[in-house]
């Protein structure tokens, strides 16, 4: 029987023949086609959150303008939003320390044109007529900073 | 045998199949460029604002406390863009512990434009040292230091004509107050006051219209006149000061009060029928200690045939 079909020289028919072509070659579009759909859109996706994060960042702009100090530990800074996009407020730094007892005023929003107080415990000793450099870091990571004679 | 209508009709589908890669991936190209533009328009936009910022100039001409103890700030855009004031920021110093209060302001400010009665609305203590800052929408802050006399340091001048009068003439003493003291922005008010000393030998016969000025600006000089009578001789030391001056801050001057001084002359010679002086030449120069007489007395001397001046 082995020897029969190896020695058989009929072909496959024309129509199924073309039905096999016409199927690999579907098959084998489909299969690009998605490929290639799934590599652009995570592609895309991936550029679009990357300049959305970007182009929110740009938009902020915020600035201190007013710094009280009670002459012991407690220091409150109001900070003034003045870009295009609401703000947040999650970090403060005297002098490059970083700030981890606040009051009040971090995680808060601040809406376009607003302004917000951030009171906390300075992590350094505070000397009257020394000058300090006081930054504040938004979430999406824009600065803002002033040097304050106290 | 094989139609020839069906040739090629896997090599249509596979073209079909490379159509929709291609349309797919120009579809997000469009939507990449879509989105890079977006970006940069919105650079733009913040760039603007940034050339906004740094363009903007406003300067507080003026601040005084009017008569109802509220606040009027007059101030002057010298920018070429518009600004926009959102808060009016006081602050007092003097008060235990110090206070910042914030109030919402809503007025525009052309280029060139000078808007006057911002704080009108709020109480002042006159007295108390304050900082008021004003806030604008594109993030520039506007700071001005107003406290009261006690706590600035004014540079006096003070000058009393003639240094030296006779009794019964008027001194004219001058003084001028200038704000130098490079820490204040605005004084609150001064008053001055003049004393003499010793106060018998002089009268007062004019004082300036007010002995008070408010609002005095840093650089400013104010000036004030009196007009005193001599009423005895004597040396007479005038003091001026202002109110709640620091220790060491005055000025002085002094005038020196001379008596009446008469001296007699005798006229002799031939012939002489009359004499005259004439009074409108005459003029009379203070004796003093260690000073030499200088006298001058134009007198027409008429006698017969002649005419001696």
């Amino acid at each position: 029987m082995f020897r029969s079909i190896c020695d058989d020289k009929r072909g496959v028919s024309e129509i199924v023949g073309s039905f096999v072509m016409i199927l690999i070659v579907v098959i084998a579009g489909t299969f690009l086609y998605s490929y290639s759909v799934n590599a652009f859109s995570s592609t895309e996706g991936s550029y679009q959150l990357q300049t959305e994060g970007r182009e929110e960042a740009s938009r902020e702009r915020f600035t201190i303008i007013a710094i009280w100090w009670d002459t012991s530990t407690q220091l409150n800074l109001t900070i003034l939003n003045y870009g295009k996009i609401d703000v947040t407020i999650n970090a403060v730094y005297i002098d490059g320390i970083a700030v981890t007892v606040f009051e009040s005023g971090t995680g808060q929003i601040i809406l376009r044109k607003g302004k917000q107080s951030i009171i906390f415990t300075s992590p350094i000793t505070l000397t009257p007529g020394q000058t300090y450099e006081l930054a504040a870091v938004s979430e999406r990571g824009s600065k803002a900073e002033v040097h304050w004679n106290a | 045998m094989r139609n020839r209508n069906d040739q090629g009709v896997g090599s249509i589908i596979g073209g079909v199949f490379f159509l929709l890669i291609i349309i797919s991936g120009y579809t997000y190209y469009t939507v990449h460029i879509s989105i890079t533009e977006g970006y940069n328009e919105t650079l733009e936009t913040m760039n603007a604002l940034d050339w906004d910022h740094n363009q903007e100039n406003l300067v507080i001409e003026d601040v005084t406390i009017t008569g109802s103890n509220t606040l009027n700030v007059t101030l002057e855009n010298q920018g070429p863009v518009l600004s926009h004031l959102i808060y009016l920021g006081i602050f007092n110093k003097t008060a235990s512990p110090q206070t910042e209060d914030y109030s919402t302001l809503d007025i525009y400010v052309d280029p060139t434009e000078t808007v006057t009665n911002i704080g009108s609305g709020i109480t002042i203590i006159e007295g108390n040292k304050y900082i008021i800052q004003l806030v604008t929408e594109l993030g520039n802050i506007i700071e001005h230091d107003f406290y009261p006399a006690s706590d600035v340091i004014c540079d006096l001048n003070l000058i009393a004509v003639p240094a030296t009068a006779y009794v019964g003439n008027n001194i004219t003493v001058l003084l001028s107050v200038t704000h130098n003291d490079t820490d204040v922005d605005t004084i609150q008010s001064l008053t001055v006051s003049l004393e003499a000393t010793p106060s018998g030998l002089v009268e007062v016969k004019e004082i300036p219209n007010s002995l008070s000025v408010k609002g005095i600006q840093r650089g400013e000089s104010t000036f004030f006149k009196w007009v005193y009578t001599t009423i005895d001789a004597g040396t007479v030391t005038f003091n001026a000061t202002y109110e709640e001056a620091s220790t060491g801050i005055y000025a002085l001057s002094k005038v020196m009060i001379i008596g009446a001084f008469i001296a007699e002359i005798s006229i002799s010679g031939p012939d002489i029928i009359s004499w005259a002086a004439d009074t409108a030449y005459t003029t009379r120069f203070a004796y003093g200690d260690g000073e030499p007489i200088r006298d001058h007395l134009l007198l027409t001397i008429y006698s017969n045939g002649s005419t001696t001046t």
